[in-house]
């Protein structure tokens, strides 16, 4: 059940209308009918998965448990360890097995010798690097002291699946969710029309701005060795890295949307990413929950541990986390680079300093200045080139991609026109978060002074693009990950 | 919460007219009988297809991809079976998986007695057609309720876009892209007047790249054949004199014993009908017949279809 189907339309509209009901008589209950409803829409994907994602999280449940029953410091390292190993083991299984016992072949070709390797044809399960995530934090943040174990297992299975996030993220924390889903809830009006919109826009980015964009990604990346301009290749990059964007945020819109929908107020997972002016800012902006993640738990206690080599264990420890970021994102040697050059590009700001500047783009103005747009367009530009090795299947792919932008004539006009839907709406939905930038999402407070049938005809806009101008369904980028 | 279901409805509510108007604009601006098929997958022929099989019930099949869509002889077959009770359902792009899947889900509505399998190597290429729930072909094949589908599969661009590009597809018969079905689901192309495309002309079938699923695929419906009594028949479609030399006689003679070997596993019959040459004014491309092409081809694996089982009804009276 995907967001932008009728399918959760339906089911959603009669959840929304039950959850509130069954809210007025208790909290529990309400709680509850929140972890059917989660599990329904999990297992409407594949009902076999659920006892994956039912065990994964009775599994931590109870580790939380134990750490919480000692004061000894070293037993509850243990239980941290068992249940880090439960996590990374069920993710080595699914999503890596093929990948590390290939590549383990691979490396020994190397030298001649031939290991016969049995691959396996595992099915990846939907969400699992994500809610596996989400319980690998909980139990940290339990060991660091952070918050109590979760003794209401109902609050917990809820906080490892919870619908809207369950599939594609944001990957919230327990200290944030756990609070909202303990205390009662109560319809707001504000936070429920806040949520609708966010909704709308996000449905917006989808289904008129990345679906546009990913039929002509596809078609210039599926059959890249065709063309003979190797501008063409760089503009399937360009209109992939504006569908990678619309895609992922899109989705990240609606499942916030429909949190505040059901009363949760859950992470933010971009802040306008295109317009950073460097790739560190960049990495502030994108994928907030997973950068935040790694930087609290991988970043933080590694940089710690390579103190002692100053700058060139600031270096090893973003390498680090970056090669774990292109990891999270799958099991292929493209994924390792595409974090590995993400990371490289941080290494000029950790040697001259400059990591942690935040400078906000244009702030309280609408036209940015000279440099800000030289640095934003320089970001972005990288930003494609990189976003090649993202979208390449394999890494051999990738260079003979990049090859051919530079060899088949680079400066020749594409070959390929663009639709006018796909360019239209990209500079419609770019010039609306320009000019919403400074809020949580791009529509926050567009027409919030207008009169209500202004307001009304804004969105009824909005609407008509969607039905209009959608592009051919594709499926959620992030939900492969 | 009061406040906020009446801001809901008011919205609603202000929509309508608008959505009204905009149905009305369409109604008046089109002609509402070319509005595309259910949505069902990415082609449009293959939508047209199941729409044009809905509630037809025949007892022979032609499955396949354009070969069999435009290169099965209607008229041929019925005389051929001596009954009409004869579906065309070949669409641009099938491959072999495709056919098991159309296969399946047609005998879910009525299991064929006999089915005609026309191919070339540009069947067993990679996959093109992606559908949005194959599971829903076979209840589109017999509801009563069409409009349902229209509203499960609600793509308004593809409905509102595609009315120009379909009534075009349903009028003309001189392009390669024509839906203009024969009362039994054959696309003939006109021996005059076509509108030849000199890539299509000069195409080598043998530079296909091959999907080696395809060819468990046709191991699955052999089996599935076999299952279920139906009467297989694979028949190889010829290329043009013209392009004969150009092939890769090793690939295509390769191509052909694996799939005979397949069929022969289940005692389905393989006809080639690459062991005469066929003349050029027959086709409208490399390996697509016109209307005259058609009927010679399907009279010529008829008669091998004849021989074939005449002979091994003697063997088996012999045995």
């Amino acid at each position: 059940m995907i967001f932008n189907s009728i399918d959760f339309t339906v089911f959603f509209s009669v959840f929304f209308l039950l959850y509130w009901l069954v809210g007025r008589i208790n909290l529990k209950s309400q709680n509850l009918l929140l972890l059917a409803g989660s599990y329904f829409f999990y297992a409407w994907w594949d009902w076999r998965f659920l006892s994956l994602l039912v065990g994964s999280s009775l599994f931590n449940y109870i580790v939380g448990l134990c750490m919480s029953k000692t004061d000894d410091e070293k037993i509850q390292q243990r239980w941290l360890y068992i249940g880090i190993a439960q996590g990374i083991l069920a993710l080595f299984f699914f999503k890596y097995y093929n990948f590390f016992v290939t590549s383990f072949a691979d490396a020994f070709s190397l030298f001649n010798i031939s290991l016969k390797v049995e691959t396996l044809n595992i099915i990846l399960p939907l969400g699992i690097s994500f809610y596996t995530f989400r319980t690998m934090s909980y139990l940290m943040d339990i060991y660091n002291g952070k918050i109590e174990a979760e003794k209401d297992w109902v609050s917990f299975f809820n906080y490892v699946a919870f619908f809207p996030s369950l599939l594609s993220g944001p990957i919230d924390r327990a200290t944030t969710f756990l609070p909202q889903i303990e205390k009662e809830r109560k319809f707001n009006y504000l936070q429920a029309t806040d949520g609708m919109r966010q909704i709308l826009w996000g449905l917006f980015k989808k289904i008129v701005v990345a679906d546009n964009c990913a039929e002509l990604a596809n078609l210039i990346f599926d059959q890249y060795t065709i063309w003979s301009a190797g501008s063409t290749l760089f503009f399937g990059a360009f209109f992939f890295t504006v569908q990678l964007y619309a895609d992922f945020s899109g989705y990240s819109d609606m499942a916030i949307g429909f949190s505040k929908l059901l009363g949760f107020n859950i992470s933010k997972n971009f802040d306008f990413p295109y317009f950073s002016q460097n790739i560190v800012e960049y990495w502030r902006k994108w994928h907030i929950s997973l950068t935040s993640w790694l930087m609290d738990y991988v970043f933080t206690p590694l940089s710690f541990t390579f103190r002692k080599y100053g700058k060139l264990g600031m270096i090893m420890a973003v390498m680090a986390n970056f090669t774990i970021v292109g990891l999270w994102h799958g099991a292929s040697w493209s994924y390792v680079m595409f974090g590995v050059i993400h990371g490289c590009f941080f290494i000029p700001a950790i040697l001259n300093g400059t990591m942690n500047v935040k400078k906000v783009v244009a702030k309280g103005k609408l036209i940015p200045s000279v440099r800000e747009v030289l640095n934003m367009a320089t970001t972005f530009f990288i930003i494609i080139l990189i976003n090649i090795v993202f979208r390449a299947e394999t890494l051999t792919k990738a260079i003979d991609f990049y090859s051919r932008i530079i060899t088949n004539s680079p400066f020749k006009y594409p070959e390929l026109r663009a639709p006018k839907v796909a360019v239209l709406s990209a500079v419609v939905f770019f010039t609306i978060e320009w000019i919403g930038r400074e809020q949580n999402y791009a529509i926050q407070t567009i027409g919030a002074n207008w009169h209500r049938a202004f307001r009304f005809v804004f969105y009824y806009a909005l609407i008509m693009a969607i039905i209009f101008f959608s592009g051919v369904e594709t499926q959620f980028v992030y939900f492969k990950f | 919460m009061q406040k906020f279901f009446k801001n809901i409805i008011v919205f609603v509510v202000g929509f309508i007219p608008i959505i009204l108007r905009a149905m009305y604009v369409f109604v008046q601006a089109v002609d509402v009988k070319y509005i595309p098929p259910v949505r069902v997958s990415n082609s449009v022929s293959f939508n047209d297809k199941i729409f044009f099989c809905h509630k037809k019930i025949a007892n022979t099949l032609a499955i396949g991809s354009s070969m069999t869509l435009n290169n099965i002889h209607s008229e041929s077959i019925v005389n051929f079976l001596k009954s009409d009770s004869y579906l065309n359902m070949g669409s641009w792009g099938l491959c072999i998986e495709d056919v098991y899947v159309m296969l399946k889900e047609y005998a879910k509505v009525k299991m064929p007695e006999t089915v005609f399998l026309t191919g070339s190597m540009e069947d067993f290429a990679k996959r093109e057609i992606k559908y949005d729930n194959s599971d829903d072909i076979h209840k589109i094949l017999t509801t009563d309720y069409m409009l349902l589908y229209y509203l499960k599969y609600p793509d308004v661009k593809y409905y509102i876009t595609g009315v120009t590009y379909y009534k075009f597809l349903k009028q003309l018969d001189t392009t390669y892209e024509s839906l203009k079905y024969d009362k039994y689901g054959q696309v003939k192309y006109p021996t005059k007047n076509f509108d030849l495309n000199l890539k299509r002309w000069n195409h080598v079938i043998t530079n296909t790249i091959l999907d080696e699923k395809n060819y468990d695929y046709l191991d699955s419906i052999a089996i599935f054949s076999h299952r279920n009594n139906i009467r297989l028949y694979y028949v190889q479609t010829p290329v043009r004199k013209g392009l004969v030399d150009s092939l890769n006689q090793n690939k295509l003679a390769q191509h052909s014993n694996r799939v005979q070997t397949i069929l022969k596993k289940y005692n389905n019959l393989f006809i080639d009908t690459n062991d005469k040459i066929w003349e050029d004014s027959l086709f409208t491309d490399a390996t697509h017949m016109n209307c005259n092409g058609a009927k010679i081809f399907t009279d010529y694996f008829i008669d091998k279809i004849k021989n074939a089982e005449s002979s091994s009804a003697i063997t088996s009276q012999k045995k």
